[in-house]
C-alpha cells in the first residue's frame, strides 16, 4: 500500500480554500437545519400531544413520514422532485456580502424539516417526563394552560432534552454530506471533487473523517460542558429525575 | 345527617355538592354524594381505599370530571356551566378562573422542582392574581413563617423533607387567599416523625377559621379538629357527623369495620 504522508499532512494542516469552505458550508447547513428542527420540533411536540384529533393525526402523519423515508430521498425530492413537478424551485439568494445557493437552501430545508420529526419526538419525551404531579399543581394554584406550559412544565422538559437534542446535533453534523447528493459543495462534495483530480483517495478520504470527527468531538466537548454547568445549578433529587427522563428521550432517539 | 357543626351553623355555604355521580368506564366510583361545607367548617372525609374520598375531593376542584350532579363553590358550579338544564364542561380558561378560589395540597406535595420555596409561593399571585411581585414577596415570607418555615425561602423543594415540602406546598396554596382548603392525604406520604408537623399546621389554619375539607387517615386528627366527619364507602356517603358521634357510636357497619381497622 502506498499512503503519501506528505500529501496527507498537508491536506490535514494546510487545506485548500475549496476545503475550508466546505467546512463552513458544512458547520452553516448542519446549524441552519438544526435552528429550523428546533423551531420546527416543538410546535410539532405539541401537536402530537393536542388533544384535537386534526392537530393530533397531522404531527403523526408528519413524523412518520419523515422517520420513515431515507433522508437522501427528501432531500433529492425537496430539491430535484419540486421543481420538476413546477412546485417549488430554489433560487439563489443575496443579500450584501451574504449569498446562499438554491441547492444549499433546499439542503437546510431538507435537513431542518427532517430533523423537525426527531425533535418532536425528543420534545415529547421530555414534556412526558414531567412528573403528572406538577400539572395539577399548577392547574389547581388556577394558571390557565398556556401559563402551565410555559411556566412550569418546559423550563423542566428543556433540562430533560438537552443531552439528545445535543445528540442529535452530532447527527446532523454527519447527515450533512447528504446534501452532496444536490450539488452542495460541503466538505463531501468537495473533498471527491479534489479526488477526482488527485486521485489520492485514500488521504483525501482520511483527513475528511478526521475533521468531521474534530467536529463532532468539539461538539461533544460543549455539551459536556453545557450539562455540566446545568447540573451545578440543580439539586440532587431534581436531578435524578431529570436523568431518568433524559436517558428515556436518548433510548427514544436512538431508537428511531 | 347532622349537618354543619355547632361553630359554623348558620355560615355562608361554600361548597355545595348535589347528586355527584362518576363512573371509571362502566365501574362507578361515585354514586350520588351530597355534601354541604360551610364558612369555617373542618369536614374530614373517610373510608377505605376505594370509596371514592379522593376522587370526590379532587371532583370539587374539578381535577376529576363527573358525569352527573353539581358542585359549586361560593355560588359558582366548578369545571362547568349550565346550558339549557344540561351541565356542560367549561373551557379550561374558565375552569383556571374558578380554582383560583380553591387552595389544594396533595399527598405528593408536587412543589415545582425548578423554582426555590419563595417563587413556587409567589408565581400563582403574580402571574394568576396579578399582584405585584413585591407585595407577593412579603406575603410569601409571612406565610412561610405562619407555617414554621421562615428560613427556606432560597431553597429548592428536593432539599427538604416531606414534611417541609408539604408544609410549603400549604402556604403556596393559601397565597392565593383561597376561599376553601383541600388536603388530599397530605399526611400519607411523609415519614411518621414528620406527619405531627403537618397536622399542627392544619389544625392552626383551623383554628384561624378557614375552612377545609380533609381527606386522611388520621383518626386523631379527625376526632381532635373535624366539625364533622363524613364517612364514605362505595362512592355514597354511609355516614356524617361530629366526630365524637361518629368515633363513639358509629352506626354503620361500614364505619364500625373502618375504625375496628384503623384503631386496633
Amino acid at each position: 500500500m502506498h499512503f503519501d504522508w506528505s500529501y496527507f499532512w498537508q491536506q490535514l494542516f494546510h487545506p485548500g480554500g475549496a476545503f475550508l469552505e466546505g467546512l463552513w458550508i458544512t458547520i452553516l447547513v448542519s446549524l441552519c437545519g438544526q435552528a429550523i428542527g428546533l423551531a420546527i420540533g416543538l410546535p410539532m411536540a405539541l401537536a402530537r400531544m393536542a388533544r384535537m384529533p386534526v392537530l393530533s393525526y397531522a404531527a403523526r402523519a408528519y413524523i412518520l413520514a419523515m422517520r420513515g423515508t431515507p433522508l437522501l430521498v427528501q432531500i433529492v425530492f425537496i430539491y430535484t422532485g419540486l421543481a420538476a413537478a413546477d412546485l417549488l424551485r430554489f433560487h439563489d439568494w443575496q443579500a450584501g456580502p451574504f449569498s446562499l445557493a438554491g441547492n444549499v437552501q433546499a439542503g437546510i430545508l431538507a435537513l431542518g424539516l427532517n430533523e423537525g420529526a426527531y425533535m418532536a419526538e425528543i420534545f415529547r419525551a421530555g414534556i412526558d417526563a414531567v412528573d403528572r404531579g406538577q400539572t395539577e399543581a399548577a392547574k389547581a394554584l388556577g394558571m390557565p394552560p398556556a401559563m402551565i406550559l410555559r411556566r412550569i412544565v418546559l423550563p423542566q422538559a428543556l433540562r430533560v432534552v438537552l443531552l439528545p437534542i445535543g445528540n442529535q446535533f452530532n447527527i446532523m453534523l454527519k447527515n450533512s454530506t447528504l446534501v452532496s447528493i444536490i450539488g452542495v459543495s460541503e466538505m463531501l462534495l468537495v473533498t471527491e471533487t479534489i479526488n477526482s483530480a488527485t486521485f489520492r483517495t485514500f488521504e483525501l478520504y482520511s483527513v475528511l473523517a478526521i475533521y468531521f470527527l474534530a467536529l463532532t468531538s468539539v461538539w461533544s466537548l460543549a455539551l459536556r460542558w453545557i450539562e455540566r454547568r446545568m447540573d451545578a445549578g440543580r439539586t440532587q433529587a431534581d436531578s435524578a429525575s431529570a436523568r431518568a427522563g433524559a436517558m428515556a428521550a436518548a433510548a427514544l432517539s436512538e431508537a428511531a | 345527617m347532622s349537618g354543619a357543626g355547632v361553630e359554623v351553623v348558620g355560615a355562608e355555604v361554600v361548597i355545595a355538592a348535589e347528586g355527584v355521580e362518576k363512573w371509571f368506564g362502566s365501574r362507578k366510583i361515585l354514586n350520588g354524594i351530597d355534601l354541604m361545607v360551610r364558612r369555617g367548617e373542618v369536614v374530614v372525609l373517610i373510608g377505605s381505599s376505594g370509596s371514592g374520598k379522593t376522587t370526590f375531593l379532587r371532583c370539587i376542584d374539578h381535577l376529576e370530571t363527573f358525569q352527573a350532579g353539581r358542585i359549586e363553590v361560593n355560588g359558582h358550579p366548578v369545571g362547568y356551566h349550565d346550558r339549557r338544564g344540561r351541565m356542560v364542561e367549561d373551557r379550561e380558561a374558565n375552569i383556571a378562573r374558578r380554582r383560583r378560589d380553591i387552595g389544594m395540597v396533595f399527598q405528593r406535595f408536587n412543589l415545582f422542582a425548578h423554582m426555590n420555596v419563595l417563587e413556587n409561593i409567589v408565581i400563582a399571585p403574580v402571574r394568576v392574581r396579578g399582584e405585584p411581585r413585591g407585595e407577593a414577596e412579603r406575603r410569601a415570607r409571612d406565610l412561610l413563617a405562619r407555617v414554621g418555615l421562615p428560613d427556606k425561602a432560597d431553597a429548592f423543594p428536593a432539599a427538604l423533607s416531606g414534611g417541609q415540602q408539604q408544609r410549603v406546598a400549604i402556604a403556596r396554596a393559601l397565597a392565593m387567599r383561597p376561599a376553601v382548603m383541600l388536603f388530599d392525604e397530605p399526611t400519607s406520604a411523609l415519614d411518621p416523625e414528620m406527619v405531627g408537623e403537618v397536622l399542627a399546621v392544619m389544625r392552626d389554619l383551623a383554628r384561624d377559621g378557614m375552612t377545609m375539607v380533609v381527606v386522611t387517615h388520621e383518626m386523631g386528627f379527625a376526632r381532635q379538629v373535624a366539625h364533622r366527619v363524613v364517612v364514605l364507602d362505595g362512592g355514597r356517603i354511609v355516614e356524617a357527623g361530629p366526630p365524637e358521634r361518629v368515633f363513639g357510636a358509629p352506626e354503620h357497619p361500614r364505619t364500625q369495620a373502618l375504625l375496628g381497622a384503623v384503631l386496633h
